[in-house]
């Protein structure tokens, strides 16, 4: 298995050259640590960012690099402070509405804010823009968030999971300034504006993407070059950039011989990674391939389920399940498809019976895809009591009635993403023994008041039929308030001290113990017992009565009595 | 010249002797180390079979299941360590976990799971809890036991092979009255049975209160005949009385 993983290794080093080196570290000073290094034809400097490939994410990771050595074993590293997508902290967003490619800055101290990785996890940079107002950003100008992938203006703190828009002097012991959009880049730009003054009519015709994705390029240059293109044609170039956008994609298609070879790479590397499985090297994905394939084939699908991506990020994250989903095809897409059908159909009246007949066709609830929870294992969760808690003072708490019993938490959570698309969380009530045996409930917190609103309309309203016989009921359920203090019938204390030396002696008021039959407690313990009994035959009782009744009720279905 | 030889046919002997040791030296750890790499291989592949099989899983938590008591009648005071020793006597406790009440009354008694090491152990603290009072940190009011159920874990692993089916009714859909009608009966059945909560509880507390007043009198009842005796009234009425009280 050792040669394998070093086979592997050794055939990733050929494309992969350390740059400038900044000097010695470590223990034994034999740790070296660089400003940049080139991989795979890119050359990638300290402070950029970059997607990093994870296995079973269904989005790439973004980081920035912050640290680049090699060890005295020659095993490369890069140390990247994460940004975090909206999807890796859904369930601390709360009211917040994350803008349309904002992504936050991990920060704190903990888990998520960084990590250390091989370089050969990166797949490809990315441009990420700080919009931040602090005094310490340096603004950017519009045309440079036209080509941003990213934006972020605000911070998750990984400790107590909020997001603030202020930012701490340190941030995973970065200077917070190597976060921001750097000073140096705007004395820089002028320079260049100049230099590029008299080429900028031959530049403007290539387009910026194509040069960026070029990939040799920093993204610093990219900048000082769409800069000296928007100094010249101000005017043209909003209208030129829009026009070749769509453009600029197909070209790489044409031109490029690279995807084609890289997809044979591409396999390469899957085959290796499957016969060494446990290869600490995470298999990339390369940029341009994802772009290539992406843009060949209907963007439809999955796609449609991440509308705020942009366009080449759609086509990578379509690409990247195409090549590495190897658990077949995405099954959540169907149901969604499927689902989606049901609610477009509900809206139109006249449609509406002719759909009918296919809408009563029961579909088969399937997992919801793997990567939705794995996001969000990125950080502990908070204990269910604090949740449930926070959930139901923002209104977010919807307790079903009428499951089956035996579901679990989990298939509670993919019930509600495939009837309505929502991820949420989701716990069963355990029972007890006052619980009927027939009714199953669940406690399910929504991401915000709204969806949980349109949730419970939908849920007393239409009708979401479970197993055949079991209408879900939805409502709203008070707590029990944590505050109440939890008081005990049936254990008595007598505060007199004298007595209580007296019991003290023989050890008899706190232990646990069976009561002797010669004992006062013994007599007071067989009424306790009674009324035990009493109750757990009024509940059999109970339940077995309210069984029957709804077994009247199901039997009046048509469909149930069919099958 | 004789013992010389002998000698040097000595040294000979122990240094090929020692040579001999040392290649077997060499020869066993390599051996090992083999025999070390297959070891740590073998709890992989396990923890790989053990991912795959869903029954296996689910087949170890319904016997996790069957070794576990369920308790309640529990004051909400009662911890993991008061658990524990309470039911130390009847074997090796390995776990307990207590059922969150989120939505019941806050009257409601804790409840608790107790996993044992055996079914045994489990069985037998059922029985005699049936049979005799036990209490729990405080008195008088004895705890229930009865077997645990797979709905009281909230960390139960799915059903292998178990398919959920789903479909909404539209109001068109002959079944759509009668599921509102189900619906309608979850609901009512859902009152019934809080009220019916609410009566035992209410129950709960008069017994409570009545056994409150009991020891109370009880204990007056106690203190006046220390009192008597101690203050000498005692035998001031037994002389009064003709009758002799013994000296304790």
């Amino acid at each position: 298995m050792s040669t394998l993983q070093e086979k592997a290794s050794e055939e990733e080093s050929l494309d992969f050259e350390w740059g400038c080196r900044l000097g010695k570290g470590g223990l034994n000073k034999d740790v070296n640590f660089y400003k940049s290094f080139k991989f795979d034809g890119v050359e990638y400097f300290l402070n950029d960012c970059v997607y990093f490939w994870r296995e079973e994410a269904r989005e790439l990771d973004i980081g920035k690099l912050v640290k680049m050595w090699e060890t005295a074993s020659h095993k490369r590293k890069v140390k990247t402070v994460w940004f975090l997508r909206p999807n890796d902290i859904k369930q601390w967003l709360g009211d917040v509405k994350p803008l349309e490619n904002e992504i936050f800055l991990a920060s704190g101290e903990g888990v998520g804010v960084s990590n250390i990785n091989p370089p050969e996890s990166i797949c490809g940079k990315c441009k990420v823009v700080c919009t931040s107002d602090d005094r310490r950003n340096m603004q950017v100008s519009e045309e440079e968030l036209n080509i941003a992938d990213h934006t972020f203006f605000r911070r998750f703190d990984v400790d107590n999971y909020t997001i603030s828009d202020k930012f701490t002097d340190l941030i995973a012991g970065q200077q917070v300034e190597n976060f921001f959009n750097k000073k140096i880049d705007q004395k820089l730009k002028k320079l260049h504006v100049k230099a590029d003054l008299n080429q900028e009519s031959r530049k403007v015709g290539i387009p910026a993407r194509a040069v960026r994705d070029n990939d040799s390029n920093s993204t610093a240059s990219v900048m000082q070059l769409e800069k000296a293109a928007s100094l010249a044609k101000k005017d043209h170039f909003i209208e030129k950039n829009t026009a070749l956008k769509p453009k600029t994609i197909p070209k790489i298609v044409g031109t490029d011989s690279l995807p084609a070879k890289r997809k044979v790479r591409y396999l390469e590397d899957l085959h290796h990674a499957n016969e060494s499985d446990n290869s600490s090297y995470k298999k990339r994905l390369p940029l341009k391939n994802a772009v290539a394939s992406g843009s060949k084939e209907d963007p439809a699908n999955s796609v449609s389920l991440l509308p705020n991506l942009p366009d080449h990020m759609k086509s990578l994250l379509k690409s990247k399940h195409h090549y590495t989903d190897k658990r077949g095809p995405y099954r959540g897409e169907l149901n969604n498809k499927e689902a989606k059908a049901n609610l477009d159909s509900r809206g139109d009246p006249s449609e509406h019976q002719k759909g009918l007949r296919t809408l009563c066709q029961t579909t088969e609830v399937f997992r919801r895809p793997n990567v939705v929870k794995e996001s969000s294992k990125w950080f502990k969760q908070k204990s269910w009591k604090e949740r449930l808690e926070r959930a139901h003072e923002t209104n977010c708490l919807i307790l079903l009635e009428n499951l089956d019993p035996s579901y679990t938490s989990e298939d509670v959570e993919d019930i509600i993403w495939h009837a309505f698309q929502e991820n949420v969380s989701a716990t069963m009530v355990q029972h007890n023994k006052f619980c009927s045996r027939h009714n199953g409930r669940a406690l399910v917190i929504f991401k915000s008041k709204d969806v949980a609103d349109s949730v419970l309309s939908e849920l007393n309203n239409r009708c979401l039929m479970l197993d055949d016989h079991r209408p879900v009921v939805a409502r709203r359920r008070n707590l029990r308030h944590p505050e109440d203090p939890p008081n005990f019938f049936g254990h008595l204390y007598i505060d007199r001290p004298k007595y209580q030396k007296q019991r003290d002696a023989q050890n008899a008021v706190s232990t646990s113990h069976y009561a002797q039959q010669n004992t006062a407690e013994y007599e007071l313990a067989l009424h306790w017992w009674t009324l035990q009994r009493k109750s757990t035959l009024v509940w059999d009782a109970l339940h077995k009565q309210q069984a029957k009744e709804m077994e009247v009720h199901v039997s009046q279905l048509k469909t149930h009595n069919t099958n | 010249m004789n013992m010389r030889t002998m000698a040097c046919g000595m040294t000979v002997v122990t240094l090929h002797e020692m040579v001999h040791h040392e290649t077997m030296e060499n020869e066993m750890p390599r051996v090992q180390r083999r025999k070390q790499v297959l070891l740590a291989l073998v709890p992989l592949f396990s923890f790989i079979a053990m991912e795959l099989s869903d029954e296996e899983q689910y087949a170890a938590f319904k016997d996790k299941v069957k070794r576990t008591v369920y308790f309640d009648n529990l004051t909400p005071q009662a911890t993991d360590a008061v658990m524990k020793t309470a039911l130390d006597q009847f074997g090796n406790v390995l776990s307990v976990q207590f059922i969150p009440n989120y939505i019941g009354p806050s009257k409601m008694p804790a409840a608790a799971l107790v996993e044992m090491e055996t079914e045994k152990q489990a069985m037998k603290i059922i029985e005699e809890t049936e049979d005799f009072p036990f209490m729990i940190s405080g008195m008088p009011r004895p705890v229930r036991a009865f077997p645990a159920e797979i709905e009281m874990y909230e960390d139960r692993p799915r059903k292998p092979g178990r398919t959920i089916q789903c479909q909404w009714l539209e109001e068109k859909d002959p079944d759509f009255a009668v599921a509102q009608q189900i619906k309608d009966l979850v609901k009512y059945q859902a009152t019934e049975a809080s009220f019916m909560l609410k009566q035992q509880l209410a129950e709960e507390e008069r017994l409570h209160n009545k056994h409150g007043e009991t020891l109370k009198a009880n204990a007056k009842k106690l203190d006046l005949i220390e009192k008597v005796l101690t203050d000498g009234s005692a035998r001031k009425l037994g002389t009064c009385y003709n009758i002799r009280l013994q000296e304790n």
